[in-house]
Formats: C-alpha cells, sequence, structure tokens
C-alpha cells in the first residue's frame, strides 16, 4: 500500500515526513518543478513532477485498489476529477480530499470521497470571536450617544463572584450584564446563570461610571 | 429553419467559440437558452437578435447554477476548455439539480471514459474531426471502388 499526495505547497511536506516516519510509502504529485526539485532532495518519497489530473501522470505511478490518495489542490472541481479517475480506473476505496467550498460536500460525499472541510473549521474557530466583536461595536455604537458605555470585565481564579448566579451579585444600580464570554461562546445571561471563572463579561452601565462597575467586580 | 413548439429549457455552460454559437443557434428554433459565463466580455459576441438569458458567475457554484434555474433544465450543455470544469459541473447538474439530459464537451480525448462512465454524453472536438475524416476517406474509397468495378 502506498500513499499518493497530490497537490498543495507546506502541508503535504509535513504530511509526508510524518508517514514517512511511520514506515508508509509516500508518493508526491506536483506540477510546480522547483517544489518537486526541492522534494526531491528533503523528502524520502517519490517524487512525481506532473499533472496530477492527467491520466498519464497518474498511470506512471501503477495506483492499486489499496491506495491510499490524498489530494490537496486548490480546486474543488480538479480534486473531484483527479478522485473519480483514480476511483473509475484503479478502483481505489480510500480518496481523502481538502473541500475548499463546503457546499460541494454532497458531491463529493455522494461518489464516497472523504472531504476535509477547511472553510468549515476555520469559520468555527473565528465565528465566536467575530460573534462578540459584532456584539460588543453593536452594543457600543448603540449605547454611545445615549449616556451609556460598554465595558468588560474579567472574572478571575480569585473573584468571590465566581460560582455564583448572576441574580446574587448585587449589581450596582443602572448596570446590566448583556453577555458572558466562555472560552468559544457567547452567553445570553439570565437570573440563574452561573459565572465560571476565566468568563468576561459585556457590561452595559451610565457614562461616567465604568470605575464603579470595574471595582465592584475587582473587590 | 425548423421551429420548436415545445417549451424546452437549455443551459449552456461557457461563451467561448463552441457555447456562443450552440446557444445562439439554439435560441433561434425556439428553445429556451440560458448562458453562463464568468467573463462578461464573453457575452458581447452574442448577436443583437439572440433571444435567451444570460447569467455571469462561475457555474461550478450552485447559486450561479440557481440563478440559471438549472432545476427546471430539460438539457445541460458543458463547453469550457477545462475538462475537471465540465466534469464537475456536468455532475452537479446532474446529481442535484436532477437535470436529465447532460452533453459535454471534452477537451481531452483521454478523459472520455470518465465522462461516459458517470453517464455523461460527450462531445469530443478531435474525435468529431477524426471521424469526418474518416467518413469522407472511405466515401471517396468507396466511390473509386464502385468505378473500377
Amino acid at each position: 500500500m502506498k500513499i499518493v499526495i497530490i497537490g498543495g505547497e507546506r502541508v503535504p511536506y509535513f504530511l509526508a515526513k510524518k508517514l514517512i516516519a511511520e514506515g508508509y510509502n509516500v508518493y508526491f504529485v506536483n506540477k510546480d518543478e522547483a517544489l518537486c526539485n526541492e522534494y526531491s532532495r528533503t523528502l524520502n518519497a517519490v517524487i512525481v513532477n506532473g499533472d496530477g489530473s492527467s491520466k498519464k501522470t497518474l498511470d506512471e505511478i501503477e495506483i492499486g485498489p489499496d491506495d491510499i490518495i490524498v489530494l490537496l489542490t486548490e480546486r474543488d472541481r480538479k480534486n473531484f476529477f483527479i478522485a473519480r479517475l483514480v476511483q473509475e480506473y484503479y478502483g481505489v476505496r480510500h480518496v481523502v480530499t481538502l473541500l475548499n467550498n463546503s457546499e460541494n460536500e454532497d458531491i463529493f460525499t455522494r461518489f464516497g470521497i472523504r472531504t476535509l472541510k477547511v472553510t468549515d473549521l476555520i469559520m468555527s474557530n473565528i465565528e465566536p470571536l467575530l460573534f462578540e466583536n459584532q456584539v460588543v461595536s453593536e452594543l457600543e455604537s448603540e449605547t454611545s450617544n445615549r449616556g451609556a458605555t460598554v465595558v468588560r470585565v474579567s472574572i478571575d481564579w480569585g473573584s468571590k463572584y465566581a460560582r455564583l448566579p448572576i441574580s446574587r451579585l448585587e449589581l450596582p444600580e443602572d448596570v446590566l450584564i448583556a453577555g458572558i464570554v466562555r472560552k468559544d461562546q457567547y452567553i445570553i445571561p439570565k437570573g440563574d446563570t452561573v459565572l465560571e471563572p476565566g468568563d468576561d463579561l459585556i457590561v452595559i452601565c451610565k457614562i461616567g461610571r465604568e470605575m464603579e462597575v470595574l471595582s465592584h467586580f475587582s473587590e | 429553419m425548423t421551429r420548436i413548439n415545445y417549451q424546452f429549457y437549455v443551459v449552456v455552460v461557457g461563451c467561448g467559440k463552441i457555447g456562443l454559437e450552440l446557444a445562439t443557434r439554439l435560441s433561434s428554433i425556439g428553445f429556451n437558452v440560458t448562458l453562463i459565463d464568468k467573463n462578461p466580455e464573453s457575452f458581447e459576441k452574442l448577436p443583437e437578435d439572440y433571444g435567451g438569458f444570460t447569467v455571469i458567475g462561475d457555474a461550478t457554484e450552485r447559486e450561479i447554477l440557481e440563478r440559471a434555474k438549472a432545476g427546471k433544465a430539460d438539457l445541460l450543455i458543458v463547453t469550457t476548455e477545462d475538462d475537471a470544469t465540465n466534469y464537475f459541473v456536468s455532475v452537479v447538474g446532474a446529481k442535484i439539480f436532477g437535470i436529465p439530459n447532460i452533453i459535454s464537451l471534452v477537451n481531452n480525448r483521454e478523459n472520455i471514459p470518465l465522462f461516459e462512465r458517470t453517464g455523461i454524453k460527450v462531445i469530443s472536438p478531435v474525435s468529431l474531426a477524426i471521424e469526418s475524416f474518416e467518413h469522407s476517406i472511405l466515401e471517396g474509397v468507396e466511390q473509386v471502388a464502385g468505378g473500377i468495378k
């Protein structure tokens, strides 16, 4: 069994290195001649400089049904085309591909091609940050002309409020907790929401009373 | 020219030499035609009396095929110069939009089997040229042979 990596730039290098260290037979196919020259010096893999979507190039590698094909080109259509080529011509059972546009997942799945949804992965990592940022900036723009402001308060491990429900915080007048940022989540608080060490509170208060709020939470 | 009365809807992908001419002809025969190309300038060569629609965008994106109402198409014709694009659009057209008839241009002859195995009808300019040559050569030979007899 061999592992054939088609396309990509640096990811295949590190992937190949790991696989080679584990004793696998690695093939690397890429159109970029300079990259192929570099990898032929640095990687203990079979390097093929050619177009991975051309059957002639693939024929050179003598792919068999048990081989694993990893597709890392930047275009879904190209990865799909190569995946179908190796399935149809060499009976390959295991194809893993990079998926750039997540709406294409259905078509890959239909043909039994495994996908790595990079875009979704990145989105799920930055989405909470974007949401939090958006909430805070919207709150700021809504409150600033109306005599109120937004303050961010961290609840650290020593805080006497950690592990307390919101209803027992005894907040000063005109102070509202609009949200709790906890790891990846933005929590809309209710009276029984219990604060945890590490939480960041998004607090709305009257302009001029920011220090009072901060000192209230740092007591 | 024959006119078709039946409301047959054709989506043509790629406004190159072939796509442009084909869409123009199909439209003048009476088909409902929508032509998709990612380059807006490619539509400038369409004749003024072209009666079909145009959609600017990349047909490998669902949104663009939706805008072209691909779900209602009776026939999808894919004519770009890249076989991977043609294959992808053909498969999405058949499997996702359920278009009953797909015909695709295949630029590189070695890719024909893949298209055919997936149930896509193919038009290969090189194969067509070779067949036509062969046909007219054989016809000539027959005439010569007939003359000899």
